[in-house]
């Protein structure tokens, strides 16, 4: 045992010493002892590294354990009930209804909101004091708590409220069980275009102007210009506002708590409604396990942008 | 010219409908009576009560509790992910070690990937931390110190290492080095991603929703949720209102006042993202 740990510790140690012999790359730079600086590592990556796998891994990985339990206020003990839940889901229609319904808002979202953003982007791209005080006021709903703007909109959009009382009509906007969910992932887009809109416009002003100049002297029209030269040159930012809209939108819960808490019926129930409401009657590892196809879900959206975001990020 | 005044007109329009009526509707609801704001409108209150109604908010509401323990709560999160964060990032930027890269993947996953909130209750459970506010700042401080690595990491790696080789070279420690050299150039970075923070912590409503019990430990978004609840029969949508105005001034007066280096901070911080 001994003779191991004095072998090893020796090959460590030569290690160390061809490490220091090897020659420094680049402007040969005093190096301290390599224990010291190991220490010195870790002691900066310690603090945010204890939190992430404290507050965050911890309960990623549970979300896994307790997915498959009876976990409840209404048992003394935890017991592994294996796919029981999920068939339960299946079973009473939560998980194809809020799935789907979860899906179309998103996909509502991200449409509404990128192009909300991309053509505000387009308007206010140049950097000027009218259009600074444009990118403030379009930006002013991203401050609004989610929650307040839900209240705000289900006033507005009451069937006795100012928005029919201005276009005339008795319209029942939070009463669809069709329309409904797509008028609350407006409110959702209307929040945070503002966003979208930074993103986008941070985007083309990163565009060489010698190349918009080059197709202007060739006379191209301003859709041209903006259809084959800037467009193109957008992809990046609009792949990360799409990715990040999606995701975004998949764990919505504030808004659409404020104007519906899921209806009319189930209509607008999101994934974290349902998890919220069965969490609120105490069925915990019920609840778990719906969280689990949430993370499920963003997982399919997540991981190819994460190896995009990867490769961008060694090209830095 | 005739191009621009169309579109400045349409700006124009579009800004009145889509920003000025919703904030128009939150100012003169805020000042109806009761009575009055059962049925909440655009037009003008006939009586006066913004005064009163913001007296029981404050009161009867709780908002000025509400208001300590948001500043508190999004203050502790902002100040530790961003100290933690730009600790671990200045390592993630200049270590070459495969290990401490992989370190770095995982760290930034949560920018993708949100906590799970229920088995977050019963880890706090286990720790006997539940329904506390340092509960709740664990959890945001797990899920965004992920951005703030990432923005924190890509700002780094653009100060040029001989700044941190003079200093070495000098004699300072890491430490030393890190607080005196590292650090305050990070304050761009640090301003951008503190404004991000701030936004969605401030605003949060899902996580403390579940994570935090008892009244005397609600954020200003919880307080309004019980403002919305408190009355069963009929929305008091005259406290409502105020309450709004009571959680999002805060951060709309400190974004008039510096909207210029927020909104460049912003938009530095989504061309990295």
């Amino acid at each position: 045992m001994a003779l191991v740990r004095r072998t090893s510790k020796s090959v460590r140690t030569a290690r160390r010493a061809a490490a220091v012999a090897r020659p420094q790359p680049a402007r040969g730079r005093p190096r301290p002892r390599a224990w010291q600086h190991r220490l010195g590592t870790s002691g900066f990556l310690l603090p945010a590294l204890a939190v992430i796998a404290i507050f965050y891994v911890v309960p990623n990985l549970l979300d896994f354990a307790l997915a498959f339990t009876n976990w409840s206020t209404y048992s003394s003990v935890i017991k592994f009930t294996g796919l029981t839940n999920f068939r339960d889901l299946l079973q009473e229609g939560a998980l194809t209804n809020d799935l789907r319904v979860t899906v179309e808002y998103a996909l509502v979202v991200m449409v509404a909101q990128n192009v909300a953003g991309l053509v505000l982007a387009l308007a206010l791209e140049r950097t000027s004091r009218v259009n600074g005080f444009f990118r403030s006021v379009f930006f002013l709903p991203v401050l609004i708590s989610p929650l307040a703007a839900g209240y705000v909109f289900k006033a507005i959009l009451a069937v006795n409220g100012p928005l029919n009382g201005l276009l005339g009509v008795q319209v029942a906007w939070l009463g669809s069980p069709t329309w409904t969910i797509v008028v609350v992932a407006l409110v959702n887009a209307w929040k945070f275009m503002g966003i979208n809109m930074l993103v986008y416009i941070a985007g083309l002003n990163a565009i060489p102007g010698e190349l918009v100049e080059a197709a202007r002297v060739e006379g191209a029209s301003w859709w041209q210009v903006t259809r084959r030269v800037k467009l193109p040159l957008l992809a990046p930012a609009v792949t990360f506002n799409v990715v990040a809209t999606l995701i975004g939108a998949f764990n919505t819960f504030d808004i659409v708590f404020a104007m519906t808490q899921g209806g009319p019926g189930i209509s607008t129930q999101v994934l974290n409604s349902f998890i919220q409401q069965q969490y609120a009657q105490g069925y915990y590892g019920y609840s778990i396990s719906m969280g689990l196809l949430l993370l499920g879900l963003v997982c399919v959206v997540a991981f190819p942008a994460l190896f995009a975001l990867r490769r961008r990020e060694v090209n830095l | 010219m005739t191009a621009r005044i169309v579109k400045y007109t349409l700006l124009s329009a579009a800004a009145f409908a889509l920003i000025g009526l919703p904030l128009w509707m939150i100012l003169v609801n805020a000042a109806k009576t009761y009575q009055e704001a059962q049925v909440p409108g655009f037009g003008l209150p006939h009586q006066w009560a913004l005064v009163s109604n913001f007296r029981t908010v404050f009161t009867e509401g709780a908002a000025g509790t509400g208001l300590l323990n948001s500043i508190a709560v999004t203050g502790a999160t902002v100040a530790l992910v961003l100290v933690a964060g730009s600790m671990a990032a200045w390592i993630f930027a200049r270590s070459p070690s495969r290990l401490v890269r992989t370190l770095f993947y995982v760290s930034i996953v949560g920018i993708l990937i949100p906590a799970p909130v229920i088995t977050s209750v019963y880890l706090d459970e286990q720790l006997g931390i539940a329904g506390t506010r340092m509960a709740l700042v664990g959890l945001y401080s797990g899920v965004y110190l992920s951005l703030a690595i990432f923005l924190i990491t890509g700002f780094v790696r653009t100060i040029p290492r001989e700044l941190e080789e003079a200093a070495q070279i000098d004699g300072a420690s890491r430490w030393r080095v890190f607080w005196r050299v590292i650090f305050p150039l990070l304050s761009p970075v640090l301003f951008a991603a503190g404004i991000l923070l701030w936004v969605y912590v401030w605003n949060d409503f899902f996580y403390a929703f579940f994570l935090l019990n008892g009244a005397g430990r609600q954020t200003l978004p919880l307080g309004l949720f019980s403002v919305v609840s408190s009355n069963s029969h009929s929305t008091n949508w005259n406290y409502v209102f105020a309450d709004v105005i009571v959680v999002s001034l805060p951060l709309v007066v400190v974004f008039v006042i510096g909207q210029r280096r927020i909104l460049a901070g912003v938009m530095a911080g989504g061309v990295k993202g």
